[in-house]
Order: C-alpha cells, then sequence, then structure tokens
C-alpha cells in the first residue's frame, strides 16, 4: 500500500486517537466492572417480584448490552475521528503533493480508505478485546458470536467510513462528510418504520418510494440490533440489512473513486 | 532529448461563475530537453502553476497533449521520476521532517534501505539533520521550504518540477538552493523552475518561456531574451568628429561620453559602422551587443503584448 496505509496509523498516533481510544477503554472496563454490583430488581404489575435472572432473561444479559454499546461507540467515535482525513489529503498545497506522486488516484483514495479501515479496525479489535477479557474475568461472561459482533461491528464501519469518503471527495469538508453520515443515519433511522407509513400515508406512490428508499439507504440500526441478537445468542432471520448496507457502501465507494478521479485540484 | 512536450495545452476550468469558462492555458506548445534548467515567468495568474498541475496530473487537461518521458500525464508512470516542490505547500501536519521523506519514500516503491540512505544524504544536503525529527508544523517557513525540495529530490528525480523554491528562504539558503538546481543540471538532469524571482531565473536558466493570460508569448535562451535585438554600443574616440549613420544601416540612438549606441536595421549592418568608423580615423575601444536584464526583457515583453491587445 506504499506508505499510504501506514501513515494512517502514523497520523492515528500524531493525533493521540490511541490515547482517545485507551481512555474510554478504561472508563467501559471500569463500567464492565461495576456492572456486577448493580442490583437490579423490581415489581411488575400483579405483586410479582422480578430479579437479575428474571430481567436477563427477559432483556438479555445487561452486560453485554452496555458490552455491545462501547464497541458502537468506538464504531461513532472512529467515524467522527476519520471524516476528515480525506478532505484534509486534499486541500490546497497538500493535494499536490500526494497526486503528484506515482500512484493512480483509484490505488490512491483506496489504500487510504482501506488504511484507514484497518488501523481504526484494529483498534476498535484490541480495545474491544480488552473489555471482553475483563467482562470473562469478572463476570465469567463468554459469547460464542463474539467474532460476529466484532465482524459486524467492522463491517458497519466499513459502511460509515465508505459514506465519509465519499462525502470528503464530493465537498472537499470534514464538516460536510459528519453532517452526510448524520443525514443518512437519520434517514435510516427514519426509514426503518417504513411499513408503519403505509397506515398513515394513503399515496401508493409516496409509500413505495418509501419503500424503494428503505432498501436504498444503509441500515446500519438494524445491523447494530443484529450485532446485539447475535451478541445475546439470539438467532437472526433477516440478514437483509447487512446485505442492503454492504451494497450501498461498495456503489458509494466505486462513486467515490469516479468522482476523484475526474476532479482538478 | 525532449523529457517533456506539450502541444496545444489547453485547461478550461469550468466554475460555473463564468460562461464558458476560465483559460488557465491556451494552446500551450513547450518541448523542454535534457538536461536544462527551464525558467517559467509571467504575471499572477498567468497558467504556470496550471501547466504545473496539468504535467503532473494533478489536474486534467481539457486539450491538447503533453508527455513526460513519453507518457501522458494521466499515467502515474509518467511521474515515476518526477519531482515536484509545490508553491504554498501545506505537508501532512502530523509528520517529521523525516516522516515526510520516508512516506515520499514509499510512495516512489523505494526500497527501505535507499528511503534510509537517501533521507539521510537529502537531510544533509538541505541543512535540515538537526530538525529531521521536529513536526512539519513547528518549522519556519524556509525550513519548510527545504524539507519540501529534499521531498522532491526523494526519487533522485530525472526531471524536477519546482515552484517558487526560494521563496522565504534565507539568502543563503537561495545561494544554496541555487547551486543544487546547477548540480542537477550537472548531473544530465532537468529543471522546470517556476519563480517570481527574474534575477534567480536569470542565473540558473538555460531557457525561459514568459506566459500572459494562459498563452505562450516567448521563448528563447536567457542570452536571446536578454540581449536588445540589433542594438549595439560602440565604445570608440569620436573627439568632434561627426558620424552619421543612414537610415538603410539603422539609426542612432544616443551618443555621449564616446558611447554611441545604435538600433540597425539588421545583424550584419554593424561591419558598415566598423569600417565607416575606421575609415574616419576614430580608434574603436570596443563594440558589444546591448545587454537588459531578464526583469526587463519581461516587462518589455508584458508591455509588448498589452500593447498588441489595445
Amino acid at each position: 500500500m506504499r506508505g499510504i496505509a501506514r501513515d494512517c496509523v502514523v497520523e492515528m498516533f500524531a493525533r493521540k486517537m490511541f490515547w482517545i481510544f485507551a481512555v474510554i477503554t478504561v472508563i467501559a472496563i471500569i463500567v464492565i466492572i461495576l456492572s456486577g454490583n448493580v442490583e437490579i430488581g423490581g415489581t411488575i404489575s400483579g405483586g410479582q417480584r422480578m430479579d437479575v435472572e428474571d430481567i436477563n432473561e427477559m432483556l438479555g444479559n445487561p452486560i453485554m448490552r452496555v458490552y455491545c454499546s462501547f464497541v458502537s461507540f468506538l464504531v461513532i467515535l472512529t467515524v467522527l475521528a476519520t471524516a476528515g482525513i480525506v478532505p484534509g489529503m486534499l486541500i490546497q498545497g497538500r493535494a499536490e503533493y500526494f497526486l503528484s506522486k506515482p500512484i493512480s488516484r483509484t490505488s490512491f483514495l483506496l489504500y487510504k480508505f482501506f488504511g484507514m479501515w484497518l488501523s481504526y479496525g484494529i483498534l476498535i479489535l484490541i480495545c474491544g478485546g480488552l473489555g471482553y477479557g475483563v467482562m470473562y474475568l469478572v463476570h465469567g461472561v463468554t459469547a460464542d458470536s463474539m467474532f460476529f459482533l466484532f465482524g459486524l461491528n467492522l463491517t458497519s464501519l466499513f459502511i460509515w467510513l465508505s459514506i465519509t469518503v465519499f462525502a470528503g471527495v464530493v465537498f472537499g469538508s470534514g464538516t460536510m462528510a459528519i453532517i452526510t453520515a448524520a443525514l443518512v443515519w437519520f434517514a435510516q433511522w427514519l426509514l426503518q418504520w417504513h411499513d408503519y407509513y403505509r397506515d398513515v400515508i394513503d399515496s401508493e406512490a409516496v409509500t413505495g418510494f418509501i419503500d424503494v428508499l428503505y432498501y436504498i439507504v444503509p441500515k446500519t440500526g438494524e445491523l447494530s440490533d443484529l450485532t446485539v441478537r447475535l451478541a445475546l445468542g439470539r438467532p437472526v432471520g433477516d440478514w437483509l440489512p447487512l446485505y442492503s448496507s454492504l451494497i450501498f457502501a461498495l456503489v458509494v465507494l466505486v462513486a467515490a473513486v469516479v468522482i476523484f478521479n475526474r476532479k482538478n485540484y | 532529448m525532449n523529457i517533456v512536450v506539450t502541444e496545444d495545452l489547453t485547461k478550461i476550468y469550468h466554475t460555473g461563475m463564468k460562461k464558458g469558462g476560465v483559460t488557465a492555458l491556451d494552446g500551450v506548445s513547450i518541448a523542454i530537453e535534457q538536461p536544462e534548467i527551464f525558467g517559467l515567468l509571467g504575471p499572477n495568474g498567468a497558467g504556470k502553476t496550471t501547466l504545473f498541475k496539468t504535467l503532473l496530473g494533478v489536474t486534467q487537461v481539457t486539450s491538447g497533449y503533453a508527455t513526460i518521458a513519453g507518457l501522458p500525464p494521466d499515467n502515474p508512470v509518467s511521474r515515476k521520476r518526477v519531482g515536484y516542490l509545490p508553491e504554498n505547500h501545506r505537508f501532512p501536519n502530523h509528520l517529521t521532517g523525516q516522516g515526510l521523506l520516508e512516506l515520499t519514500g514509499r510512495m516512489y516503491s523505494m526500497s527501505r534501505s535507499d528511503i534510509n540512505t537517501r533521507s539521510k544524504m537529502l537531510l544533509n544536503l538541505v541543512g535540515m539533520s538537526r530538525w529531521s525529527d521536529a513536526r512539519i508544523t513547528k518549522y519556519s517557513k524556509g525550513m519548510q521550504q527545504r524539507i519540501g525540495l529534499a521531498q522532491a529530490l526523494m526519487p533522485d528525480p530525472e526531471i524536477l518540477f519546482l515552484d517558487e523554491p526560494t521563496d522565504g528562504v534565507d539568502p543563503v539558503g537561495k545561494t544554496e538552493i541555487r547551486q543544487v538546481m546547477m548540480k542537477i543540471r550537472d548531473e544530465g538532469k532537468s529543471i522546470i523552475l517556476n519563480s517570481h524571482l527574474l534575477s534567480e531565473v536569470e542565473s540558473v536558466a538555460d531557457r525561459v518561456a514568459i506566459l500572459s493570460h494562459g498563452k505562450l508569448i516567448k521563448i528563447g535562451s536567457v542570452e536571446e531574451l536578454t540581449t536588445r535585438e540589433s542594438q549595439y554600443e560602440i565604445e570608440a574616440e569620436f573627439g568632434n568628429k561627426l558620424f552619421d549613420i543612414p537610415e538603410e544601416v539603422g539609426k542612432k540612438i544616443s551618443l555621449a561620453m564616446d558611447r554611441l549606441v545604435v538600433q540597425l536595421t539588421d545583424e550584419k549592418k554593424i561591419n558598415w559602422i566598423i569600417d565607416q568608423l575606421r575609415l574616419k580615423k576614430i580608434e574603436i575601444r570596443s563594440v558589444k551587443p546591448i545587454k537588459i536584464t531578464l526583469e526587463q526583457s519581461f516587462i518589455e515583453t508584458l508591455g509588448d503584448k498589452k500593447a498588441g491587445q489595445i
């Protein structure tokens, strides 16, 4: 990858991202450790007493939920931390440095993309692995589906990075890349209830359009639910959110490469 | 051998602000030989930097043709033996001087040992060895230029594009950079130099091109551009002797302090003048073509171009 991927690691350390991830991991570990001391109990209507086992049965393991949220937060943090990297490389005075080297623009952008994905992905794996280790040592929690949990979070990171890289190439601004990612997140949040809109909207055309949008827009929210289900050892009925989101990411990445190849700097 | 060739090279930026776009390069045709130092001159917005960017594939060609070492700019291999120091560069903030050279070497697919050897040599050459581990953001403007020159030299380029290389550099540094340029030329390589410091261009360049509004308006050797066509200064003992020049030969521009300045209709007519001076027994001390600075030539050329437009 001609140093471009390695440069992602150098940049990650230079921007002290490693330390930010380390601090968050320490906080998460403390929360995981303290979670064992939390007394969870309650009374349901009818006077029946519920203890932590009953709630676990109903909701799943709360420590595992905390853990899933922690890994998802690392993904969000990575998206925010990396959104400005590609636009930052393409500012006047810096783009000339990179683009005058004997590397095609396609390779350059893809090296950078995969460099970011791999370097931050590995950092997430390390932090997540530490959290999992503590969870196992303190609470004896194990999950056979850990591989899927990490796999889906890295897939989610891949999808978000493709969106921010695309926006970074198109707008040349890290802020716009974050705004685009936020808009996509908002759209997918709205569209996850696409079935319910049929009850309130009469127009077939509009509901049809909403359905089409639903299938196009990545479904990272549903992907998170899917991750939690896997982590809790529950069955997954529909893998569509994963497939369609990945297709969206690949299309967006190809579009970013095409636009990047045509731009003047 | 021509290492860089452009033919009718045109670049139009479609900004949406102006109908039809902004023409940054308008049918530029040049051929740069190896070895030579080729100076690019022109006022702001003349298209000098755009020419660099177009040749290096940073900006797309609108029409026309360009090659570097026989390959078109959109082929990345054409940049394999090319070094570039951009104007107002902003190298990645997170890198140190050494880190910048390492990244540059990797992007040129250099081996680790080559990167180590060459970066050490170049840091020494540009006088940056002491600060190689400091972040680029901590460097002064002059230090950034020095490290920029080192990264441009990293691939041991056959052709070097330098855009305002001495900008912000102290006088000693300027001399050192000039010496580096001449050394590179002596090694059989070429440099395309874009600088506003015309005295600098005059002292190092072999040939010069003047661009204005994206068009190539003059090209020639420094000698040609700094010599006033058919103008001579003759130093002789005129005393009170009268000396007239017929119209078909030329005209007297000035005669003072035994110095006669003439404008001839033809270069060869200088022999007629010398013959006449000898006939009149006027002792000739020297005959030399009138020389001007590159700056004067540049200003006159741009003035002529402006007058032509009016």
